[in-house]
């Protein structure tokens, strides 16, 4: 930060001559030295150097801010559906606030958030949706998906929806009672598949995808895993390795002291909002930031705010890309 | 063991300089014409339209950093060598890509990426670089909407 303090003042003491001969010098920059700036562009530079005109929006086409992305980068937290105008509050990962206008979230709830792209559900639509370029894929409708505000959705997907790969994995209760719902779709199928887990009273807290396995936790040592391969749901118990050498899922789960630090980093009134969680991946293993699913106290239906934790990525994708 | 081969670049200033080999091909586009012509301890780089202050830049960066071991001190002299204004910054920027020199090219793009980030907003930028706006209003609108940031 100290070395921008030192950047040299755009007016120097020059002649006025000189300085028309430098402004004309970068308008004239060769374009293919445009990428190479856009490329290491945070993404709210990037969003920037994307409106100043043509060549450069060009240039930047494929730029995705991946400078975000790098290992043990703390999530930005994005707080939605607070009011009618779709102003939501977003913070980045170093306390600054921005409030920024993003209609696509007006009465959406955000199941999954994982490396930019955001999973969400509204009114009767699921879609995946990068809330920095707006880009957007939808899913096919599950029949009978249960309505949002009775039950706790979370969801994981395996992949950036962008992958052929691309599993995703929703698990809910319904009517109150103690069953799990799974709802499980692969990319390019047409229709979801349902299994159901009896008898899981627990609140889903914590959410990941390794190795072609789903892992759901609870807020005690019990862990619900659905097997893409096996198309099979199993329980488990959470054990931790004793020593760094031993071979395990690189999952790990965030510390009390973590949690309440990046909460007092948004600096917002949290209270009763429901957030969604994520994954941040570290060097050996991917930290879990869990999901707080609150019960809507004012009835199903009534706007409240959310939240979700997410990476800042700008995923551009092809208009004729489709699930 | 050979001894370390000096090179011999002239710069369109016609001023000649000798540069360690080693040095003169970080150079992509050196090397290229060195591996071309094939001589051994003498390259005359007659075509070379580069201006000489650009050159004895490039000299001087790769002995400086041939010289600095320590991360540390790799990485303060850099910020300071990439302390420049605009127009410098441009220059160098024009002779590391037409040089073909990676790691300085590496270096530039970095810095031009700090001053847009100094950049409080759009039209700042198109201020400092001196861009002109050639949008379609459309299409601005379009940006505009992606871009409505307020900080807080």
């Amino acid at each position: 930060m100290g070395s921008m303090d030192s950047l040299p003042v755009v007016h120097s003491q020059r002649s006025s001559t000189r300085d028309q001969v430098t402004r004309r010098e970068w308008n004239d920059l060769p374009s293919e030295l445009l990428p190479s700036i856009a490329d290491r562009l945070g993404i709210i530079e990037l969003l920037r150097f994307r409106g100043v005109c043509k060549d450069w929006n060009f240039a930047s086409s494929t730029a995705s801010a991946e400078i975000e992305a790098l290992p043990n980068r703390d999530p930005w937290f994005l707080l939605y559906g607070e009011n009618n105008n779709s102003q939501c509050t977003l913070v980045t990962e170093s306390g600054k606030q921005y409030i920024i206008t993003i209609p696509e979230m007006d009465g959406a709830t955000c199941l999954a958030s994982s490396q930019g792209w955001l999973l969400l559900y509204r009114e009767g639509l699921i879609f995946f949706f990068c809330p920095f370029s707006r880009a957007r894929i939808d899913l096919p409708v599950p029949t009978k998906f249960p309505p949002m505000g009775i039950s706790d959705h979370v969801a994981v997907f395996s992949t950036p929806p962008t992958s052929q790969d691309c599993v995703v994995c929703i698990i809910c209760r319904t009517n109150k009672t103690d069953d799990l719902e799974l709802y499980v779709i692969h990319r390019g199928a047409t229709s979801w598949t349902k299994h159901k887990l009896s008898s899981f009273p627990n609140k889903i807290e914590c959410a990941a995808y390794h190795n072609g396995v789903f892992y759901y936790f609870d807020n005690t040592d019990l862990m619900v895993c659905f097997s893409i391969k096996d198309r099979s749901i199993s329980l488990g118990k959470v054990r931790y390795v004793k020593s760094p050498n031993e071979r395990c899922i690189p999952l790990k789960f965030i510390s009390n002291v973590e949690k309440e630090d990046m909460k007092k980093r948004l600096d917002l009134e949290l209270g009763d909002v429901s957030t969604c969680g994520t994954t941040v991946s570290c060097l050996k293993a991917d930290k879990m930031v869990p999901y707080e699913n609150r019960a809507n106290a004012k009835g199903a239906g009534t706007r409240r705010p959310k939240g979700v934790w997410f990476q800042p990525r700008f995923h551009q994708i092809d208009k004729m890309l489709s699930w | 063991m050979l001894l370390s081969k000096n090179s011999a670049l002239e710069s369109k200033d016609n001023e000649i300089f000798e540069v360690e080999e080693s040095i003169a091909i970080q150079s992509e586009l050196i090397k290229t014409m060195t591996t071309m012509v094939n001589s051994k301890a003498y390259v005359n780089e007659r075509n070379q339209m580069v201006p000489e202050a650009r050159c004895r830049k490039q000299a001087n960066y790769h002995v400086e950093q041939n010289n600095k071991i320590v991360d540390e001190e790799l990485s303060d002299w850099e910020s300071k060598f990439f302390e420049v204004d605009m127009d410098d910054l441009h220059e160098l920027f024009m002779a590391a890509n037409y040089l073909e020199i990676e790691s300085l090219l590496n270096g530039v793009t970095k810095r031009v990426g700090d001053f847009i980030k100094a950049c409080k907003n759009v039209e700042v930028i198109r201020q400092t670089f001196g861009i002109n706006n050639d949008f379609a209003a459309q299409q601005e609108e379009e940006i505009r909407k992606l871009n409505s940031w307020n900080h807080i």
